[in-house]
This record gives C-alpha cells, structure tokens and sequence, in this order.
C-alpha cells in the first residue's frame, strides 16, 4: 500500500485510456473536464479554432493538482495538446508529464494486439516514470471494480449523447428532468470488463494479459472517432430512452454527423458548447423548453423557476378576467394582454434598457392604460387573473404567475395568429430561432442560433451602421437590386469590412443591402433545413418587419423547391411572444 | 462577366436539380481547360507546369467519366495499388480544390451545412460531402480512406461511403511510428489488394503494379534530384502549381504520367528543356518562401506577389515534401505501409516540426509561411511549435489564417496587409 503522499494524481481525456492499468500503479485517476473561465494561455500556445474542450485542458493542466495526463490520440485536437505539454515538459513548464497511447480507430484482433502492445510500452514507461513496478493484482482488482451493471435507467431516462459534456451541463439536465439521465457522451465513464481472468497474484503473461484488456476497452460503445459505429444504435435503439439532449463542442465536428441522422421520432435537443462555464449557463432556457415541450420537466425545477403572482395559482377572483404576457427581450420589453375570449386588449412595445423588470413594469402600466382605454374602464393589476413571462429575461420578471420559454410562447402565439402555419421563424435582436409545430400549436422541434451574430437582427444594425442607414431606411433599401452582390463573410465582424470595401468600391447601396438581406436569410434557411422545417412559414420578431430580409427568406426557403415561397408576417410579429404568452396565461 | 463566374454561376444554380447536367458541365469544364492549357503558352508557366496542370484536371476528368472505375480516396490512399488494377482515383480534397477554382464551392459547402456538416468541418471536406449528397459525384466502384493524416477522413468517407451504400476500405494508421505499426499497416495493405481484386473481379497483375511501383521510384529519384538542385536556384512558380503538385505527388503517383512530370520539372530546373532556361538559372537572387500547408491560390494579393514573381521563389509546400520514399521491389506492400506511417504529418507534431525545419534548411529559406487552413486541427494545432522551431532555426515566419476552399473564408485585404508586413520585414533583415 502506498503512503497517501505517494499517490500520484492523473488526469485523462478518452473513454479508452487504459486507467485500471494505473490503478495498478496504486495512483488515482480523474477523468479530465475543466470549464474554464478563459484561455488566455491556451490561446498563446494553440491556434483558436482549436475545440474548447482541449484549450480547457490545456488551460488547467497549467496549474497545479496533477502530475501527469495520460493521452490517447483520440482526436487530431489532443493530439496537438499533447504535443504543446511535451514542448512545455521539456522546458519544465508546467510540471505535467505527458504521456500517449496511439488508439486504433478498428476493432479487429490485429487492432486489439496493437493496442496491447501500446499498453505494454505504456506500463514500462511508466514504471520508469514513477519508480515503481506494476501490480497485476491491483490492476485485476481495479477492472472488477469498475465494472457497471446496474439496470440504467429502469422504466425510461433521458440520455445526453454527443461530445463529453461540461459538468455544469449534466448538473442543469438533471435539474430539469424529471427522468434519470443517463451519460452516454465520449465521456461517458461505463466500464465493463465481465470475462478478464479471475486471478489472484502477479498475471504471468503480462502481453496476453493486456491483449485480453486491450479487446475489452475496445468493445466499449465506439465513439465517433472509431470507424465502425454500428454499435452506436444500441443507444437509440433502446425502447427506455425517451429524449436526448445531444451535445456538441464547437470545432469538435465529430459529432455534428451523427446528429444530423438521429431518428426523428426521439425527441432531441442539440446544445453546442464551447466548454466555458458561461456556456453551459446561457443554456438554461433551451433546456427548459425542451423539457417542458416533452411533458418531462421536473416540478422541482418548474417551482423553481416560477415567481407567483401575488396570490397563488388558480386563487382568481371574479375581476379577474384579464391576462399578460410579457416578453422580455433583450432589445424591446412586450406586453399583450389579452381577454377571457383571447382577443387582444392592448399591445404595448418599450425599450428593455438595462433593467428587465423596471422595463416589465413600465410595459405592464402602458398596457393597462392602453387595455382600460380600449375597455371603457380604469384597469389595474388586480384585473389580470394572471401574467406569464417570458423571453431572455423571464426569470427576472416579478409578478408572474408562471414563466414559459419563448420557444413555446412564440408556437402557441403563432399558431393563434395563423393556424396552418406549421414552422415559425423567429429573428430576433439576439438570437434567431426555428420552431416546428404540431397542427395545435405545439413545439415538435427547434432550432435556435445565440451563439453569433450572423442571423440575428443585431447583424442588420451592424451592416446598417456601417451603410449609414436607419434600420427603418434598410427595410425597404434592398427590395429592388438592379444585381446580386454576394456578402460572402459568414462572420458578422468580417462581413462588415467586406461591406465597406464594397462601398469602396463603389456598388449601388440597394444592392449591398439586398446582399446583406439574403445572407441574413441564407443563414437561417439553413437552419431551417437542418430541422426539416415546412411550410406554411410565419416569421414573428422584430426582423420581419423588414421587407427586404422576408423577401430574402422566402427565396432562400424556396431554393430546394426552384421557387421563392411566401413567408406569412402577421400584423404585429414582435408581439407575437407575448401573446402566446398571454394564451399560456389563460389556461392557468 | 468572365467565363469562369458564368461556369460557376451556372453549376451553383443547376446542381441542386439537375446533378447530372452538371456533372457533365464539370467534365465539359475541365476537357476546355486541358485544351486551353494544350493549346498555347498562356502564360509564365514552364513546360512542366503546363502538364502538370493538364495532367491534373484530366484526372479529374476521367474519374468523373467512368465510375465503373472510380475509386474516392483521400490524399493518402495507396495510389499504385488503385493504378494497377486500372482504378481512378477521385480525391476529396483534389475535387473540392476544382469545385473552388470552378468558383462554384460555395454551393457545395452550403448544401453539406444543410444536411448537418458542422460549418467548422475542413472545407475541402464539407464541399466534397455536399457534392457527393448533391449528386455531383458519380456513384465509385470503390471508397478508401486512411485515417491519416487527419480527423476528417473518418467522417467523411463513413458518410459518402453509406450515402452510395459502397463497402469503405479503411486503413488504420498508428500513432506510432515503430516496425509493428508497419507490419500492420503491410497486413491491412494484404487486405486491401483482396478488397480490390474481389471488386474487380479478377487478380491484380503483377506487371502492371511492378510499373506503378518503378515510376513511383523514379518519380522519386527525379523529385529529390529537383530538390537537389531548388537548393541552390531559384525557381520559377506560382500558388497553383503547388496544389496541383499535391495532387500529383499523391493521387497520381505510380502513373506514366506522374513520372513524365517529375521528369519534366527536373528538366525545367536545369535548363535542359525549352523555356526553361532564362527563368531557373538565377542563383539567390530572390528571397526564398516556404509554404507550410496548403495554398489559398485564388487569393489575388497572392497571386500577385508569388507567382512568376522576379523577388520571391516559392519554394515548396510542405505537402510536397513527403512522398520522398522509395519502394522496395521485393516488399512492394511493407514499402508502402511504411510510407504511409514514417509520412511526416503521421504522429506527434515533433516529427512534422523536424522534417520542415530540415527541409528549411536543405532549401536555404529565407522565410516561411504557415497557413492555418480553416477547421485543420490537425495542422492549426501545432503552428506555434512549427514557427517556435523555424525562428529557432532563424527562419522568420509568419503564421495567417484563412481558407485555401472556402473563398469567402479569406479576407483578400487583411490577407494582403499581413504577407506584404512579412515580406517587408525579410526584406529589411536581409538588406
């Protein structure tokens, strides 16, 4: 037994490290998932475009708690973040030793006795790295420990498939469920080692040992690095799983394939992440959504993330015969309050500011005002018989009987508006989103980009101050372009200087604003595609206020078919979360 | 509007319903510009560049011509093995680089986004996938892929490979750069000639592979008699030679073809062919570019720079500097398995950082440009230890980013500013 001192700590990235071989070592071994709050010193050491996940890595394993990290050359990304720390061991910074294993990306006998032989080298260098020798019996021990075989799962669980996701992820996706979760990312720490020889002592034949090992990491569920993945359709496959939220890093593209062919008839939410703490934060209204949008949201977490209108649910009173909804948005604050019949009293439309409850109570006052005029009478809160919240400041609203996402308010105001409309597309000043619905209004897949501002309406006021347009003018600017002028840049930032240098140029302004439009609406329409979405489409946000990016869309749209289709923009779009929210708020 | 932009407007606006129309429009795209190349000097070029580019888009030509003899590969697919049993080879990369020169990948890269290919995907990658879902690529006889050099191979031929329903033949390279990794490597390369022969139907001739195999050597011989003598000339060339060469130096090894151009380009270094002579006799009068990766070519300030230029050489990118080894006549199979594991972007990024800082020193380079390929992990990761070691080996370089596919993924202007800065500063240091 080694003196607690002794014990060397060991970080590792890849489901295939051979771990039970350091527990043989009597060294402890931690699965490495770092969200770091920034990458300054990865950024100094690794290109950007590298995944966040391996700048994480890099990142922490420059401080302190590990004495080495076992990598395998799972990715083309921790194989150059091996090669950094291998730059920096030499030169003795940071204090971590390195080491990696090449990994087969087949699992044949051949690749099986590869892998061994790897494994074999692997223990001898690290006998030498850490003066001891290694324990067969330990190591025996260690793969029976870690053998899983508990029933995951039972009745029904949700999985998170994908990429290995942040902690703060799994934490929030367990909150929200009100199924267990069961981890099935390249993360995924299910180990199974039922046929490894049932001996006691020092094994003989450490090479038959490792080869008998080497067939047992192998036959783990591939990740999506591994060529035949076959295998991976055990996972939707099985009749418990009832929804994944499948997980993405940005610039790990393994698993953006796999994605785009899950089977339609799993309800599935795709999050993307760039590994930071922040991400895993900014997802919380996806989640939600999702979870609400499949019956499965935990009531813990609804409770939770409801803030009670002065009395309780249900607690109505005869004058109360009016409903709100507020959509807190992070550019205008919208209020609709609408009747017992769900006709529209008063819609009122304010600027958000910086506080987004002062801004949701100055738009609740307006509309009161507006309501009372439109109904004869003096109205006061005591009127709402309830008040839903939502958009991107849903939470902060105080006086709400309940707050829903603006993925099912958007639907559900939608759909009142035009009923046949089976796909809402929603740009707003943030975020763009697509939202299939069933014929009730109900959300059966969405899409939501909030990552960049290409495709949002922020980007339209980039591209209008550059223009030096109002964003009004902008609307109509590009509806009759004497050309097409391609804006190629798919980044908003680089867009802009390819828009000045156009300018430069000399190009008529209607045909950049035209070019500006369709590479709007040819980000979305991809979006779009990806989702299946169909037609009837009705945009809502403040975006379809904007003539020229509808037209777009509609053409973009209709590229597959050979034909522009009609986008439908009802009288008032930005409102339309509000309503939806305001129709929620009736059914309480 | 020039005749490229009507070629490329035209394809990005049929492909997407009528595939096959554009698909022989491609072909027809490249037969006119094998016979503009044929037909007259159009340019600096020297003799050899002039086959060689013709040699290059032929290729692409005649894979899109008989799919009952295509084969779609990556860069590092055994060429003499799919030559010898009568096989064109279409390469993802090389294709895409035609679809992007036809300035029509724009469409492609779009289409592959739509159907779920992560926009950060390599977009030689992405646009060979779109193409491929789009019905632009024929449906192969065979697909093989290795899994190195990078990620994307995996990816992407699992997927083209399930869209036609095609078997994929997979070569699994180890991290690992010892004799068991080649023995291997040799047994998979056993498997793969089993593989082809069963497609085929009929036994590989053992004549016709003994030819791949001597032209592959004497392409050989030729090009490092060429770098030989690089070393100490300058050399007349241009960005697009270089890609093109890629493809040769790969795809096409093994061919008559292949040997004729490394012939042809020893020739054109030593003067002893027509053209050749006024323009590769200098000796260090220019200052002398290393390129590491591949090459933006349709980059204007470029272009304007680099090619034919009376300052610069383009040396040599170094995607044309690893092929150099010869095949031993009595173990075709282990020569080639070693090849594929001893390339030097295989393992860690120490071998790759050795053999360019090597190479810089062979050729005498002044200087050396990496570009960072748009979704390259595999080579973005280790631009700060290549550079590190280069300027440890006083070779200035300069590290800049685009996308050598994707033309809206290089900003011409930035692009402009960053190399000439570079260049000014070599030239101050060597003044």
């Amino acid at each position: 037994m080694l003196d607690s001192k002794d014990v060397k700590t060991i970080g590792y990235v890849c489901k295939y490290t051979p771990i039970e071989v350091l527990a043989g070592f009597g060294d402890d071994t931690s699965f490495l998932l770092p969200e770091m709050a920034s990458y300054d010193y990865a950024d100094s050491r690794v290109w950007p475009s590298l995944c966040g996940y391996a700048k994480s890595v890099l990142e922490r394993l420059r401080g302190a708690g590990y004495d080495a990290v076992v990598f395998t050359d799972c990715c083309d990304a921790m194989k150059r973040v091996r090669d950094v720390l291998a730059a920096d061991a030499a030169s003795n910074v940071p204090d971590v030793k390195p080491f990696i294993l090449g990994l087969p990306r087949v699992t044949t006998d051949e690749a099986a006795r590869s892998y061994s032989r790897n494994i074999v080298d692997f223990i001898s260098g690290y006998e030498r790295y850490s003066g001891r020798v290694f324990d067969a019996a330990a190591f025996l021990r260690a793969c029976s420990d870690a053998n899983d075989d508990s029933v995951r799962g039972g009745e029904g669980y949700v999985a998170v498939m994908g990429a290995r996701a942040p902690r703060a992820l799994m934490k929030s996706i367990g909150r929200f469920s009100s199924l267990p979760v069961r981890d099935l990312t390249c993360g995924s720490r299910e180990r199974h080692f039922t046929d490894m020889p049932n001996i006691a002592g020092t094994y003989s034949d450490l090479y038959e040992l490792m080869y008998r090992y080497a067939r047992r990491l192998l036959s783990q569920a591939p990740c999506m690095r591994m060529n035949d993945i076959g295998a991976r359709r055990s996972f939707t496959d099985d009749t418990r799983l009832k929804a994944v939220v499948y997980h993405t890093i940005q610039f790990c593209d393994f698993y953006g394939f796999e994605y785009a062919q899950m089977p339609r008839e799993i309800p599935v939410l795709k999050v993307d992440t760039d590994f930071t703490a922040a991400s895993s934060g900014q997802l919380v209204t996806r989640l939600q959504a999702f979870f609400e949008s499949n019956g499965i949201l935990d009531s813990g977490a609804r409770n939770e993330l409801s803030i009670r209108f002065e009395g309780k649910r249900g607690d109505k009173v005869m004058r109360h015969k009016y409903y709100a909804g507020i959509d807190s948005g992070s550019t205008s604050t919208n209020v609709v309050i609408i009747n017992r019949d769900a006709n529209i009293v008063a819609a009122v439309s304010v600027p958000s500011g910086a506080n987004s409850a002062d801004a949701a109570r100055a738009a609740l006052a307006d509309a009161l005002a507006e309501a009372g005029r439109t109904a004869g009478l003096c109205m006061t809160m005591e009127d709402m018989a309830a008040v839903v919240a939502t958009g991107y400041g849903r939470a902060s609203v105080p006086f709400t009987a309940e707050n829903v996402t603006e993925i099912t308010c958007h639907a559900r105001g939608a759909h009142s508006l035009v009923p046949e409309a089976r796909t809402v597309i929603d740009i707003g000043g943030q975020d763009s989103k697509v939202i299939r619905m069933k014929p009730n209004g109900g959300v059966m897949e969405f899409s939501m980009n909030d990552k960049c501002a290409a495709g949002t309406g922020r980007f339209l006021e980039l591209m209008a101050d550059t223009l030096e347009l109002g964003i009004d003018e902008m609307a109509g600017t590009g509806l009759h372009p004497h050309k097409v002028v391609g804006i190629s840049s798919m980044c908003a930032v680089f867009a802009e200087s390819e828009v000045i240098s156009l300018i430069a140029k000399g190009l008529r302004v209607e045909d950049i604003v035209w070019g500006v439009d369709l590479a709007i609406a040819g980000r979305v329409a991809g979006m779009a595609y990806r989702l299946g979405a169909e037609p009837p489409y009705i945009m809502t946000g403040g975006v379809a206020q904007n003539a020229g990016v509808v037209k777009a869309l509609g053409e973009k749209l209709g590229e597959r078919g050979g034909q522009s289709v009609g986008v439908i923009v009802p009288d008032v779009p930005q409102l339309c979360g509000a309503l939806g929210a305001a129709l929620i708020a009736r059914e309480l | 509007m020039d005749v490229v932009d009507f070629f490329g407007e035209t394809v990005s606006r049929n492909f997407r319903r009528h595939p096959r129309f554009t698909r022989g429009l491609l072909r027809l795209g490249c037969a006119v510009q094998q016979r503009r190349l044929g037909a007259k000097r159009v340019d600096a070029r020297l003799p050899s560049q002039i086959f060689l580019e013709q040699l290059s888009v032929r290729s692409m030509r005649m894979a899109l011509s008989q799919p009952s003899r295509l084969a779609l590969v990556n860069m590092f697919a055994p060429a003499e093995l799919l030559h010898a049993m009568g096989l064109h080879p279409l390469c993802a990369e090389g294709f895409s680089s035609i679809l992007s020169g036809g300035k029509c990948e724009r469409g492609f890269l779009d289409y592959a986004a739509e159907h779920g290919v992560p926009e950060t995907y390599c977009s030689y990658h992405r646009a060979f996938i779109g193409a491929v879902l789009a019905g632009l690529v024929p449906k192969p006889r065979f697909i093989v892929a290795s899994s190195s050099v990078c990620d994307a191979n995996t990816n992407t031929f699992r997927t083209v490979a399930a869209h036609y329903g095609v078997n994929e033949f997979y070569i699994d390279i180890p991290y690992e750069v010892t004799e068991d990794s080649v023995c291997y490597v040799r047994r998979q390369l056993e498997d793969m000639v089993r593989h082809l022969e069963d497609g085929m139907g009929h036994r590989m001739d053992k004549g016709a592979l003994m030819r791949a195999v001597r032209n592959t050597n004497a392409s050989v011989e030729y090009q490092r008699k060429f770098i030989g003598e690089l070393a100490s000339r300058d050399f007349t060339n241009y960005v697009a030679a270089e890609m093109h060469r890629i493809l040769v130096g790969h795809n096409l090894l093994g061919t008559d073809e292949a040997r004729t151009f490394f012939r042809m380009q020893y020739e054109d270094i030593i003067g002893s062919s027509s053209g050749g002579v006024e323009r590769c006799v200098g000796m260090h009068a220019h200052k002398r570019l290393l390129w590491c990766h591949v090459l933006p070519y349709y980059v204007e300030p470029l272009k304007e720079i680099l090619d034919f230029s009376d300052r610069y050489t383009l040396l040599m990118s170094d995607l044309n500097y690893d092929q150099q080894v010869s095949i031993d006549e009595t173990d075709i199979l282990g020569s080639m398995a070693r090849r594929l594991v001893t390339n030097h972007f295989n393992g860690s990024v120490e071998r790759r950082v050795a053999s360019v800082t090597r190479m810089a020193k062979k050729l005498r380079a002044d200087g050396a440009v990496i570009f960072c390929h748009w979704g390259c992990k595999h080579s973005n990761g280790g631009a700060f230890l290549l550079r590190n070691a280069l300027k440890a080996a006083e070779v200035d370089t300069l590290i800049i980013d685009g996308d050598a596919c994707d033309r809206r993924g290089t900003n011409a202007g930035q692009f402009a500013t960053r190399l000439q800065a570079f260049l000014e500063v070599l030239n101050g240091q060597s003044a």
